[in-house]
Order: structure tokens, then C-alpha cells, then sequence
């Protein structure tokens, strides 16, 4: 049967398989390019194997947003089941998906809308899974975006990371700060604020009580939080380590749904191992 | 050590010597001031800043850092020591600074430390008047103190001792396991030849069956072993690799490969493994990718059979998918390899751990797998050296999913199987998939009879069950239908009654087929694109897709003289039968003392020479003939044979004096490439190689009448010619041309009892009729002729009439046949004159236009312009007789290539037609 609105997203949402099939949800993949080749995200190369990458030696890696071609080539083959499309991205500061797919969306005479999320990974999901529920629910295009609209600043998208040697590499920290933060083990906490990456603070000390003391902070105000569902996403974690949090998180505040998933490897080049997030939606 | 680290390390040291220079200066001229506790502050300063730069500092050798650590303590014992002259304080120093010192485990500095100490213990004693002998007290208190820190020392001294010798003993330990490790790796380098010989036999032995003429089933099998056979080094190589791959030293080898024949082999492989274990395997796989791809196949191969071979072997229940896609990039493709199985999966804890070498994970619930644990470890490093990954996914007791992506470089974009004219084909497909208890199979099935249908557009309808397919299997225009083997069995005669009115098809297990009659065709488990795109194009054998010559070769060389010089006189036999289709001269012998003999003549154009023989072994060989005096030793190419193929052979063999290698066994793409490289280009004769592909792929299905397939073994006679139908048609018709001739001839010699002449013609219909297929007949010529040749002319009188009766038989059969199959005209002796009767007359300007048509014909040697003409001519008629029947004998002479004869034969008929005409 077809569709009155499909939602559809960027890989980096970092939805789980069985979420997206549940929902309907077609995501577009992101590009990876290394020394070897050109690999999809997700798809093809997950945030372990750009890990395993930079481990071996490798040194070089760059992200990119699918072409205004290739949007133009996912909506047209979404279009045919459904009659308008909604694509929620990733926040147009961290990647150029807004503008090309916002340009792709001009050559289907309104049929398609791109929404700009301002978060990036489960941050979007969040968004996406409303989205499609609202969708579910027979709102119209412009009902939808309003309901994100209202929500996107309660979307709560921060992780912390175990070092900033990939912060480093990628140009985002110095070599001096880079130095102090390895000499004095700090670890920092990252977050999505009005569509910008923010430093929110930094830990100290050994990794996993740091990463516990992250996760009490996040989900401090319990009575001021959504507890339909909350996203445990991690890059390469331990098993220890996820099954750690997903204790406190628990312990702290009772979720509906915990979804573990893994981040893409856009945001594991971005970020390097054991990174770890919660993210939730606060009322 | 890089230059730029031992410069910085020399720097690093000059540094530091300057400092304890600078430093020792200081405290020397400050002595001299006797301002001791002015400027204690100050050398405090530093003394720290200097240890802290040398302890610190992580760019300067572990000597320096103890040296310098040394001298600085000493220097501010000694001038603490002499300053205050409190030799309690000095002990105890010493005592601690004795300790510290043992942490860098350096003899030296401890001996140099117990000199210092006697040396302060003497100035404390005698010039600084601190150590007071004046009661027993005071001598029992320093003799104590003296004891002390004697004991500190030598426990100490002895203790650093003790661990330096533990640590000898431990680098005796690890030498001697390093040269365990070698000898171990010298085991494996032998092991690998000695199983490597005997394989070489097996894989080259299957090449030489595989030219013979044998039936499909048993070239399929022989297909089959010679495959598993190559996997089976593969597998020999790995091991032997393994220690390269570990130390990251391992060698790809990137040519152009397609990859069909992999998934092939692959498949094959895994299908082998799995045995009678109750699984499916079901391959999809795309079949757009491209035709040519650049990239190390066996690598690829390897690890595509590691990961199947692991998914078969952990699955006891459902079914194991491969699933092979691919992504195209600027560069060409990503190839996208997914091997999904319903298994026992993994743990979570379990994942991490899974790509490390020697580990089985779960060891406890797979005890009875067998495995050495080494394979993921070893496909991880590959694809990592290949530029791709690999990704596993698991679901505890559910199964798992292993991918992986190797980006490749494309040579030839065009896919690599495809339909031939799909919008003909409509398939009627009769599976019932509810029979699979498991839904993942069921799930995979219906998802890979769809992307069959999409990705070669052709029209399928699937039916549930019987009674509908029975309603519309005639009345839709299927082409084609297919079923799977327990539906064939549920209906047989349905079945076989539809097979004679379209394609038929049964999907069946080898291990359980059924026999199935002629005329109803079977593809066996696991179907997927090639082989369902083979049967629709109606391609026969399973063609090795990399491996094009297997039937043919693509050039010869009739004047290139060969030696191959091997101590084993099998591997010199197959050596020889994969040479025999280049039609060289070839000459064998069996030690490296012969070779150089043979060489004196100076005549042979490339030398194959075995590397390991006993006595002089190749190495040694060709050293000498290099080293022999003429230009021609030192130019003639000499190509090694190895089993020892590991990588970096090749740079190893140029360096010992060859000119290239081939690994054993020998593979005719390697033959070919390195005699096309080395032969001389003017002795080289190309055959035109794709026109003999293109027909052996071409097959025109043939009808069987019941005599035929009584005398005649079509089969075996099919693979003379290829598998090529069109050619046997020709080769029958010329039998049958002179079939009545030679029978007529045949029964004369016997009549006259001209024994000689009968001989001849019996030797004669040996090969001719062996050539056909019809094997009795053959049979029955060679012992007459063997018994013609003893003089036994009894055996002759008894079978001649046996032999003339099967002769008639046969040419009745080929006839009949012929006619069948549209080769020959049907003429009915009694209707032949009424059609003769209503030809055109010929009028003497046509005659005359056709007669030049085949006089130049046959001045040209232009068979096909003789047969046309003469065709041409048929239309007409001489007095209501047939022009065919004046032209007759030139038809037949052009045929046989007699143009001599068929131009004499053309100028006789004329002259009978204008005298008709006159």
C-alpha cells in the first residue's frame, strides 16, 4: 500500500537495522574515503573497522554526504511508494547533507521536505522515530515539522569520549591541549547545542567511573526526562563498559525502551574508540 | 634504528654530559668558597632539574639514563660526605642509593658505587677524622654500620646478578624457541613439497581426464576434484603463509580474474563440506557485477572458503546464504561478500575475541568441530592488506552473519553472466517452499527467485502447487519450467510428459537425485545465476570461467623444440600432456646431468626444469648451464617448477639463474602466459581462440531416435568436437557421404578375398566409426584388423557379415537421425522423380552461369561457393532428372576438400549436361 508521507533519514542516525525496518524508515548512506577506497557507511565500513583502520596504520580519512545526485536517486526510488517524503538530517554545521539533499528535494515539486535536526546520531533518531509516528498517525508534512520543531531543543545528544587523540586528528583540539588532556587522563563530554558541537565538560581520572559520572550527570533531573526510550550509542565499546551504563542508566531512570546501538563511522572518525553517549529526549 | 633517531639520541646524550660537566664545575668551584650551606638550595635545584631532564626525558637510552643518574648521586654523596662529615648519613645514603641503583639491573654501576663507598669510607676514616676508635663501643658501632651496608651491597649485588643470569637463560630461551620456530617453518617448507608432489599428480592428472573422452557427469566430477584439489593447496599455501601474513610480509598478487569461477569454486567447496548435513545453501549473487576484475583472487577465494567452510560447519539446522554484491566507485567496484547462517551464533563477549589467531570461541559446545582456529585471523589481515574489512554481527543461538568489502579495480565493466535474449524466456516455477521447516529458508528462497527475475528480466511465475500449474503450464507460452526434485516426484509422468513440450528443468541434490530421463534437464543444488543463466543459454559444461582453454589452446608452436627436465615420471607426464595441445616437440629427461647433456645441441627453445631433483637439482643445473660458454646458455629461457611456490619465489629463482617460474601443479593460464613470453614470437601459430570458444559454448540440442542411441554413443563422440553439435552433424554427414562406398568396397575386398585391401579398409572404419560414436562398429574393425594382421582370416570370414550388417545399421541410424534433426532432405525414392518432374528446365545460359560459379570456386578453394552453386543448380531439372544427381560427386570431392577432383568432376558432368542439352 502506498504511503502518505515517508520519513526518510541519513545513515548517521544510527538507528538499529530492526528499528528501521519496524518503522519503514530508508536511510542514505554517508561515504568514508581511506587510502584503499571509498566505502559506504554503515554499510560496508562501521565505526570498528575505522578503529582497526587507524590501529593498522592507516592515515588518512575523510567523511562525505552523499551527492545531490544520489539524493536525487533515493527519493525518486522512496517517491514511488509514497506520496510526500520527509528527510530529516544531520546538523548542516557538522555536514553538507542539508544543502544537497535540500537541493536534490527542488527537482520534485514540493513533494519532498528536508528537515535540518540539528543533532547528529541517536540525537536524530530521536527525531526520526517521532517523525514516523507521527506519520503513523495520518499528520500532514507540515504538522510533523512543527511537532520536531518544538522538540528538537529537548533532544538531549552528548557523549564523552576516552581521549582526544581523534579530536586531535581531525584538527578539532591543539597539540598543547591534546598534551595536557593525555598527561592529566581527561576525558571530554561532548554535546549538540543549537546545532553546534560544544565542549559540555570534561572528566578526569579512570575511564569507566568517568563515564559513570557522566551518565549520573546526564540524568540528574529524572522527573524532567522522556522515559519512552533512550539510546545507548557507542563506538567499539567493551561489552563491560556498555553493560556498565546501561546499569546506571537503569538504576537512575526507568526507560521504556534502552536501545543499544552502535555509532556509524562517520561519528567513530570523529570521535575514536570507546566513546560512549546517552541520549534522550527531556520533557 | 632510523639515522634521524641515532642522531637525536647522540644529541640527547652530548646534552646531558654537558649539563653534569657544567653541574660538576660548579659544585668543584663552590667547594673551593666552602659556602656549603649557602648554596645547598641552589645545587638542590640542580641536581633535580638535571635527573628529572635525564630521568624524564624518554628519548635517551636506558645506559645514559643510569650513568648519569649514577655520576650526579655520587658527586653529591661525596661532596655532602666531605662537607658535613657524618658518616651515619653517608651510610644510609649509600644504602639507598645502592638499591635505587640495582632498579637498571647494571653491574657496572653497582661495582663502580661499591669504589665509591670504600673510597669515602677510607677519607671518613682516615682524613676527616669523623669515625672515633676511642672505646670498644664506638669500634663495635662501626664495624656494625660496615657490616651493614657490606650486606646491603652484596645482597644487592648478588640479587642483580642472580636476575641478569635469569634473564640470559630467558634470551637463551627465547633463541632456542626461535630456532624451534624455524626448524618448525623448515618442517612445514618440506611437509608443503612432499604433499604438494603428490597433489600436482591429482590436479594434473584431472587436467589430462578432462581432455579426454569422457561423459559429462564424469567430467563434472573430475571438474569437481580438480577444483577441491587446488583449494586443498590453497589451503597448504596458507599455513605456509601464515608466518608472513602474522609479520605483515605477505605478498598479493593482483591480476585479472572473473569472478564467477570463484563463487563456483566456492560453492563447490562448501557444498563438499556439508555432505549429508540437513542445510541448504543458497547462493545469491548479482549477476551484474563485472566480467574482469584486477584484484588477488586466490586471497579472495581463500577467504570466501574460510568464511562458508566456518558457516557450514556451525550450522546443523536451516540454511547457510552467500550473498555476493557489489558497489561501484571511481576506482571500480567495492565487492560486497555476506555469508549468513541459522548456526549457533556467537556471544557478545564472545565477538571481540573472534579475529584472534588460535582461538575457537566457544570451545566448550563446538569440541566437535574441527578447525585450527587460524582463519578469521588470517582473512582479517588479508583484508586488511587488500584495503577492505570484514564486519560480524551475531545473535546468540539464532546465527550470525560474517561481511566484507574489498574495493577492486575493473577491467571489463559488462556482467558477468547474463540471459541471451531473456524477453523469449517465461518460466513456469514449481517449488514449494513451505516443505523448508525453517522460515529463514523459505525467507532466502523467495528472495532469490525474485532478484533472479530482476536482474536478468525474464518473466517468472511462481506456482504454490501443482493443480495450478497444471491449469496454465500450456496455455500461458511458458518456455521454460522448473521444479524442485520432490515435486518431479509427486508427478512423474505429468512431468516428463511436459518436458517434450518445453524446457524442463529439475533442481535436485547430488546426493539424492533421482534418474531422470533425456530429455528432462537438472540443475543441481545450490541453483543460483550461473547456473540457472547456463541451462537457459543452453551452455552444456560448467565452463571454468578464468581457465578459458580447457578444451583448446590459443596458439601452437610446431616448431619450438621443448625440454622438461623432472626426476618423477609423472609430473614429466603431465607436464607433457598440458604441452601436447601447443603441438611442440617435446622432450623429456630425468635428472639435471641429462638436461645439460641434451643442451649441447643447442636446439631447444625453453627449458622446463624441475627445481628440487636428487644428485644435481635444478638450481644447481642451471648455474652450470649458465655458466657454460656460448651466448645461447646464457640467454636460453630456463623456467623453473616448483612446489615450493611461497611468495617472493619468483625474485628468488631470477636470482639463481631462471627466467621465470611456473607453480606446480602446472596451470594452463601460467603455461600459456609464460610460453607466450618466452617463445620466440616466429614460432608461434595463433588459432582463432574465440571463434573455438564461441561454438563450443553454442549447443543445438539434438532429437535421438532409438537405433541411434542403440549404435551410437553420441555422447562421447560430442566431446571429440568440443561438445559443439554443429560440428558432429558435419562429421556425421561425411561418415554417411561415403558410409555406402566404403561398405560396398569393404564387401568386395572380402568377396575377392583381397585380404591387404580389406585391411585398410577396416582400419580405416576403426577410427571413422569410433570418430562417430559408434563404438561396437569400432570394436568390431580392430579385431578384424588386428586378426587380418595376424593372418587369422578365419575371424574375418566369421564377423565379416556381423561387421557389414552393424555398418548398414549404423548408416541407417546416421540417416534417419540426420533427417530428424533437419540435415538432410527426406527424398523418398518413389516421390523423387514426380519432384524432379516439377523443377524449373534448365536453360544452357543458366547451366553455363552455374558451371563458371563453381570452376572459380574451385580454383579458389572456395568449398562453401562450390556448395552454394551446386545448390543452386538442384532447383533445376535435365529432362525431368535432378541437376543434383550430374553434380552429385562435386559436392561430395568439395566436401572432402578435393578441389582438384571436384573441379575434373564438374568439367566431366558438363560435358554429359550439354551433351543432354544438344
Amino acid at each position: 500500500m502506498k504511503k502518505k508521507i515517508a520519513i526518510t533519514s541519513d545513515c548517521v542516525c544510527d538507528l538499529p537495522e530492526e528499528i528501521l525496518e519496524q518503522y519503514g524508515i530508508p536511510v542514505i548512506y554517508f561515504y568514508i574515503h581511506t587510502d584503499t577506497g571509498c566505502f559506504r557507511d554503515m554499510d560496508e565500513m562501521t565505526a570498528g573497522n575505522v578503529i582497526e583502520y587507524f590501529e593498522n596504520g592507516g592515515q588518512f580519512i575523510s567523511t562525505n554526504a552523499p551527492t545531490p545526485r544520489e539524493y536525487e536517486d533515493f527519493f525518486a526510488k522512496v517517491l514511488e511508494n509514497c506520496d510526500e517524503l520527509l528527510h530529516i538530517t544531520i546538523a548542516d554545521s557538522l555536514s553538507k547533507s542539508k544543502e544537497f539533499a535540500t537541493e536534490a528535494s527542488h527537482k520534485f515539486n514540493g513533494r519532498v521536505r528536508v528537515y535540518n535536526s540539528d543533532h547528529l546520531s541517536a540525537g536524530i533518531a530521536h527525531m526520526v522515530i517521532k517523525a514516523a509516528e507521527l506519520a503513523e498517525q495520518n499528520l500532514t508534512c507540515e504538522e510533523i515539522v512543527n511537532r520536531l520543531d518544538d522538540m528538537r531543543d529537548k533532544v538531549s545528544t552528548s557523549f564523552i569520549a576516552e581521549n582526544v587523540d581523534y579530536l586531535y586528528r581531525n584538527g578539532r583540539v591543539s597539540k598543547v591541549v591534546k598534551m595536557l588532556c593525555t598527561a592529566f587522563r581527561v576525558h571530554p563530554v561532548l554535546c549538540m547545542h543549537k546545532g553546534e558541537m560544544k565542549l559540555k565538560g570534561i572528566r578526569i581520572g579512570d575511564y569507566t567511573k568517568a563515564v559513570v559520572r557522566y551518565v549520573q550527570g546526564e540524568l540528574r533531573k529524572v522527573s524532567g526526562i522522556d522515559n519512552t526510550r533512550v539510546f545507548i550509542t557507542h563506538v567499539n565499546c567493551r561489552v563491560k563498559l556498555i553493560g556498565k551504563v546501561k546499569d546506571v542508566v537503569e538504576k537512575r531512570c526507568r526507560f521504556e525502551n534502552v536501545i543499544v546501538s552502535s555509532a556509524s563511522a562517520t561519528i567513530s572518525g570523529n570521535c575514536g574508540p570507546n566513546t560512549i553517549g546517552v541520549l534522550f529526549v527531556r520533557k | 634504528m632510523s639515522k634521524e633517531r641515532v642522531y637525536k639520541k647522540k644529541h640527547y646524550c652530548y646534552v646531558t654530559w654537558l649539563v653534569a660537566l657544567i653541574f660538576i664545575s660548579l659544585i668543584l668551584l663552590m667547594t673551593f668558597t666552602k659556602h656549603w650551606d649557602v648554596r645547598i638550595n641552589g645545587y638542590a635545584v640542580v641536581i633535580v632539574a638535571v635527573m628529572s631532564f635525564v630521568t624524564f626525558s624518554k628519548r635517551v637510552s636506558e645506559n645514559i639514563h643510569a650513568y648519569t643518574f649514577l655520576v650526579i648521586s655520587m658527586m653529591d654523596i661525596a661532596l655532602y660526605s666531605y662537607m658535613s662529615g657524618d658518616m651515619d648519613i653517608t651510610i644510609i645514603v649509600l644504602c639507598v642509593l645502592t638499591i635505587l641503583c640495582s632498579f637498571y639491573r647494571r653491574m657496572r654501576c653497582l661495582l663502580l658505587l661499591h669504589g665509591m663507598t670504600v673510597v669515602l669510607m677510607v677519607v671518613h676514616a682516615g682524613f676527616l677524622g669523623s669515625v672515633s676508635f676511642a672505646s670498644w663501643e664506638e669500634v663495635i658501632n662501626f664495624i656494625v654500620k660496615m657490616i651493614a651496608l657490606t650486606f646491603v651491597q652484596v645482597f644487592v649485588t648478588f640479587n642483580v646478578y642472580r636476575m641478569n643470569d635469569a634473564e640470559k637463560e630467558l634470551r637463551a630461551s627465547v633463541e632456542q624457541a626461535r630456532g624451534a620456530e624455524h626448524s618448525k617453518s623448515d618442517f612445514l617448507a618440506n611437509m608443503s613439497h612432499e604433499i604438494r608432489t603428490p597433489m600436482n599428480a591429482i590436479v594434473g592428472m584431472c587436467e589430462l581426464i578432462l581432455r579426454e573422452n569422457i561423459s559429462d557427469e564424469v567430467r563434472e566430477n573430475c571438474f569437481n576434484i580438480q577444483n577441491s584439489g587446488r583449494s586443498l593447496l590453497a589451503i597448504i599455501n596458507d599455513i605456509l603463509d601464515f608466518s608472513k601474513i602474522d609479520s605483515g610480509k605477505v605478498e598479493l598478487i593482483e591480476e585479472e580474474f572473473n569472478i564467477g569461477s570463484t563463487i563456483n569454486d566456492v560453492i563447490n567447496m562448501a557444498y563438499t563440506r556439508k555432505g549429508d548435513k540437513n542445510i541448504e545453501i543458497i547462493a545469491r549473487i548479482d549477476p551484474t557485477i563485472p566480467r574482469g576484475l584486477i584484484g588477488d583472487e586466490v586471497r579472495i577465494k581463500q577467504i570466501m572458503i574460510n568464511l562458508m567452510t566456518n558457516a557450514v560447519k556451525f550450522t546443523n539446522k536451516g540454511c547457510v546464504r552467500l550473498k555476493v554484491s557489489y558497489s561501484r566507485q571511481s576506482y571500480g567496484i567495492n565487492l560486497n561478500v555476506s555469508v549468513k547462517d541459522t548456526g549457533l551464533g556467537i556471544t557478545e563477549e564472545n565477538l571481540e575475541k573472534l579475529f584472534t589467531s588460535f582461538q575457537q570461541v566457544d570451545t566448550k559446545k563446538n569440541r566437535a568441530v574441527e578447525g585450527t582456529g587460524l582463519g578469521l585471523a588470517i582473512s582479517k589481515r588479508l583484508l586488511t592488506k587488500m584495503g577492505g574489512f570484514i564486519n560480524v554481527s551475531s545473535v546468540y543461538g539464532e546465527g550470525s552473519e560474517f561481511k566484507f568489502v574489498i574495493p577492486l579495480k575493473v577491467s571489463d565493466a559488462s556482467p558477468f553472466i547474463y540471459v541471451k535474449e531473456p524477453e523469449k524466456i517465461k518460466i513456469a516455477m514449481h517449488l514449494d517452499i513451505s516443505k523448508y521447516e525453517h522460515p529463514k529458508i523459505r525467507i532466502q528462497y523467495k528472495k532469490l527467485i525474485d532478484e533472479l527475475v530482476e536482474k536478468f528480466g525474464v518473466q517468472l511465475r511462481f506456482y504454490d502447487n501443482l493443480q495450478e500449474l497444471k491449469k496454465e503450464a500450456l496455455t500461458e507460452g511458458y518456455s521454460h519450467c522448473v521444479v524442485a526434485r520432490e515435486e518431479y516426484c509427486a508427478d512423474k509422468e505429468y512431468f516428463n510428459e511436459l518436458a517434450k513440450k518445453m524446457e524442463f528443468l529439475v533442481v535436485q541434490d547430488r546426493l539424492n537425485a533421482v534418474e531422470l530421463p533425456r530429455h528432462v534437464k537438472c540443475v543441481y543444488k545450490p541453483f543460483y545465476s550461473l547456473s540457472i543463466a547456463s541451462v537457459l543459454n543452453k551452455e552444456k559444461y560448467i565452463v571454468n570461467l578464468n581457465q578459458k582453454n580447457v578444451f583448446s589452446t590459443r596458439f601452437t608452436a610446431p616448431d619450438a623444440k621443448i625440454l622438461i627436465v623432472d626426476d618423477n615420471i609423472t609430473n614429466l607426464k603431465v607436464a607433457e600432456g598440458l604441452m601436447k595441445p601447443y603441438n611442440m616437440r617435446i622432450v623429456t629427461v630425468m635428472s639435471g646431468r641429462d638436461a645439460i647433456d641434451a643442451l649441447k645441441t643447442k636446439d631447444y627453445d625453453i627449458v622446463f626444469m624441475d627445481h628440487m631433483m636428487p644428485e644435481m637439482d635444478g638450481v644447481e643445473a642451471t648455474a652450470l648451464i649458465r655458466a657454460m660458454e656460448d651466448e645461447y646458455y646464457k640467454n636460453v629461457p630456463i623456467i623453473a617448477l616448483t612446489a615450493n611456490a611461497v611468495n617472493g619465489a619468483r625474485e628468488m629463482f631470477i636470482r639463481e639463474g631462471f627466467s621465470d617460474f611456473i607453480a606446480k601443479p602446472i596451470e594452463l593460464t601460467m603455461l600459456d602466459r609464460v610460453l607466450k613470453n618466452w617463445l620466440p614470437q616466429e614460432l608461434m601459430c595463433s588459432v582463432k581462440y574465440e571463434q573455438m570458444q564461441e561454438v563450443q559454448q553454442s549447443e543445438v540440442v539434438a532429437v535421438e531416435n532409438d537405433i541411434f542411441r542403440q549404435v551410437i554413443q553420441s555422447e562421447k563422440a560430442l566431446n571429440y568436437v568440443g561438445g559443439n553439435q554443429d560440428s558432429y552433424f558435419e562429421i556425421l554427414i561425411a561418415y554417411l557421404s561415403r558410409g555406402e562406398e566404403y561398405k560396398e568396397a569393404l564387401d568386395t575386398y572380402y568377396e575377392q578375398k583381397d585380404w591387404e585391401k580389406y585391411i585398410v579398409g577396416v582400419h580405416a572404419l576403426k577410427s571413422s566409426s569410433l570418430s562417430v560414436g559408434a563404438e561396437e562398429l569400432s570394436e568390431l574393425a580392430k579385431e578384424l584388423e588386428l586378426a587380418g594382421k595376424a593372418g587369422e582370416y578365419q575371424v574375418i570370414i566369421d564377423k565379416h557379415e556381423k561387421v557389414s550388417r552393424l555398418y548398414g545399421v549404423v548408416l541407417e541410424a546416421i540417416e534417419k537421425y540426420l533427417i530428424d534433426n533437419g540435415r538432410l532432405d527426406e527424398e523418398p525414392e518413389a516421390s523423387s522423380e514426380s519432384a524432379d518432374n516439377e523443377k524449373e528446365p534448365i536453360t544452357r545460359e543458366i547451366f553455363m552461369d552455374y558451371l563458371e560459379r563453381i570452376k572459380s570456386a574451385c580454383e579458389d578453394f572456395d568449398e562453401e561457393g562450390i556448395l552454394a552453386a551446386v545448390e543452386g543448380l538442384q532447383t533445376y531439372s535435365l529432362n525431368g532428372v535432378s541437376m543434383k544427381k550430374y553434380f552429385a560427386e562435386v559436392k561430395k570431392f568439395a566436401g572432402d576438400f578435393e578441389y582438384e577432383q571436384a573441379l575434373r568432376a564438374a568439367e566431366k558432368a558438363a560435358e554429359e549436361v550439354m551433351r543432354e542439352l544438344e
